[in-house]
């Protein structure tokens, strides 16, 4: 499978619909359509007929849909979420393999009932518990929809732990590390993010989110996610390789194919010891700026689709 | 069996006369002779016909010589390694027991077929009597540099016994981890915990320093490996690696016991 580019998204309940009307204005690499702890108990029927209709609002935006299930009713949501347009199964409070073994079934079926290629829907199987902490190598292995994973943090997490959530160190050191170990050892994509100290718990905060992006794209990590549209262009541009990176990387390998063309392994540039973990460093991150700037095209091309489609519409 | 003092572990590329020269006099306890990160392929075949007369000449001055194998090229870099004077060989990147148990048949082979033993800790180098008898077998260090290689560490150290101690060797590069806004290296102040409580649970030497506030790419000031070589000796590490003769005089302090 490609590699998915999903610098932003935003978690929103799916029967909340002037939400899910204008998802598709808010640039996002992908939507996440929620089931779970954002629909109260009463709408979860009702959010289950909701679906067809979100996937068509959120591709006006060229994001990617993925819809949030009840670990608790797999088998009453599977179905009515794998839906021709729907990327990726998020199942929360993943604890066990068996639980993946039976999504993973439950997915091959609606597959095969909506004719949807079999095989393509994935699974993201979110940590958020101590009991998943403990079974993520079994959990990330269950099925091959499984192409992405990243160790427990975030509010479940800290809940189970009987932890705070907005404390200024690291209270997630172990979890972190077990969840993207078992993704390198596996070969997943690894989605953590590195720790940033914030002891404000404001979901909406540009400027915070803006800091964090930034020491992640540094750090090597692509991935993010939200609940609050502010979040959504300050990850974009955060995730995104600068002009100047870019620059810096064409430079480094430039530097890199001359000194192993005279058989050397490395060489100092600008100060900087440079190898071949420095090449790959580079290469790695060109090739993530050609996909960020594929994934701004497709998006820039669906939302001005879409706004020609409302003007007339409106005329 | 006498204890072994091995605070300092200095990397030379094997075709390096100069560097070769500046590592002995660097008072490393251990030379590592490099045949694989620091040494250009174009240079694998001279490194490789370096070793057998390096050894002798490394050993006459007290120091211990590993050869740094290629796991790639297995075979080539332990025939090349395999001779009067070495000590062990370091393994990066391995990443399941079969081949940790490919390279103690491959060392036994050789040890046996040229009468090679390892050095004893101190004084004249032994007649091959027992080849493989715990004191005389060569020894194995691996380094965990892969997210495979570390989940599976228990499992590949106890592959052979002549896996006598372990390091993540350049997981930061090989696994690409990057510096945090707080100065550490992501995920590695757990890499290295676990690491160290592996090597206790298995009887095996953990080797690391206590690397943070990157610097990647720079070279690190004698201060700054003192600085991770302390901390690292209060996590559990008993010696570090290095790429630099200047850093092992830090390892060393940082690294020889306090006499109360």
């Amino acid at each position: 499978m490609a590699r998915r580019v999903r610098r932003s998204g935003l978690t929103m309940p799916i029967n909340t619909q002037r939400f899910v009307d204008r998802s598709w204005t808010r640039n996002c690499d992908f939507l996440n359509f929620d089931f779970e702890d954002s629909v109260p108990q009463s709408q979860k029927v009702h959010a289950r007929t909701l679906v067809a209709h979100a996937i068509v609002q959120g591709q006006k935006g060229g994001a990617d849909i993925t819809i949030r299930i009840n670990c608790a009713y797999p088998d009453a949501d599977v179905p009515a979420a794998v839906l021709p347009g729907v990327m990726q199964i998020n199942f929360p409070k993943a604890e066990t393999a068996e639980q993946m073994r039976h999504l993973d079934r439950l997915i091959t079926e609606a597959e095969r009932v909506q004719g949807i290629r079999p095989g393509t829907v994935r699974i993201g199987a979110s940590i958020e518990t101590t009991l998943g902490v403990a079974n993520s190598y079994e959990i990330a292995s269950a099925s091959p929809r499984i192409q992405e994973f990243a160790g427990g943090t975030g509010y479940d997490m800290s809940m189970d732990m009987g932890v705070e959530m907005f404390v200024g160190f690291d209270q997630f050191v172990y979890n972190r590390g077990e969840g993207a170990l078992v993704a390198m050892a596996l070969g997943l994509e690894y989605t953590g993010s590195v720790y940033l100290s914030d002891t404000t718990g404001n979901v909406g905060d540009s400027g915070l989110t803006r800091q964090r992006a930034e020491a992640n794209r540094k750090a090597g990590l692509r991935a993010g996610s939200g609940l609050h549209p502010n979040t959504v262009e300050p990850q974009n541009v955060g995730l995104t390789p600068t002009p100047e990176e870019v620059q810096a990387a064409q430079r480094l390998l430039a530097y890199f194919r001359e000194l192993d063309e005279r058989g050397e392994v490395e060489g100092e540039l600008d100060g900087r010891v440079i190898d071949q973990y420095e090449a790959a460093r580079a290469t790695e991150l060109l090739e993530w700026s050609v996909l960020c700037a594929q994934k701004d095209a497709q998006k820039a091309r669906a939302q001005a689709q879409a706004r020609a489609l409302e003007a007339q519409t409106q005329a | 069996m006498a204890e072994r003092r091995r605070r300092s572990w200095l990397i030379v590329p094997a075709h390096d006369d100069t560097r070769v020269a500046e590592a002995a006099g660097s008072g490393a306890d251990v030379i590592v002779l490099d045949l694989q990160d620091l040494v250009h392929d174009s240079q694998k075949h001279a490194a490789r016909a370096r070793i057998r007369a390096t050894l002798p000449q490394l050993c006459a001055q007290g120091v211990e010589v590993f050869v740094r194998a290629d796991i790639a090229l297995l075979y080539a870099d332990l025939h090349a390694s395999v001779w009067r004077g070495l000590s062990g060989i370091m393994l990066p990147g391995v990443t399941s027991a079969a081949e940790v148990q490919e390279a103690d048949r491959l060392l036994a082979a050789l040890q046996a077929e040229r009468g090679v033993v390892r050095p004893p800790p101190v004084g004249e180098i032994l007649e091959a009597d027992d080849p493989v008898s715990p004191e005389q077998a060569l020894e194995l260090h691996l380094c965990f540099d892969t997210g495979r290689g570390n989940w599976d560490a228990v499992e590949i150290i106890q592959a052979s016994s002549r896996v006598q101690s372990i390091s993540l060797g350049r997981a930061d590069l090989v696994m690409d981890l990057r510096e945090e806004p707080t100065g550490d290296v992501h995920l590695m102040p757990y890499l290295m915990q676990r690491l160290i409580i592996i090597a206790s649970a298995t009887g095996v030497q953990p080797i690391g320093a206590w690397w943070r506030a990157t610097s990647r790419g720079l070279v690190a000031s004698f201060e700054e490996t003192l600085a991770a070589a302390i901390t690292g000796r209060q996590a559990g590490f008993k010696g570090a690696l290095c790429l630099r003769p200047h850093q092992v005089a830090a390892l060393n302090q940082a690294f020889t016991p306090v006499m109360e």
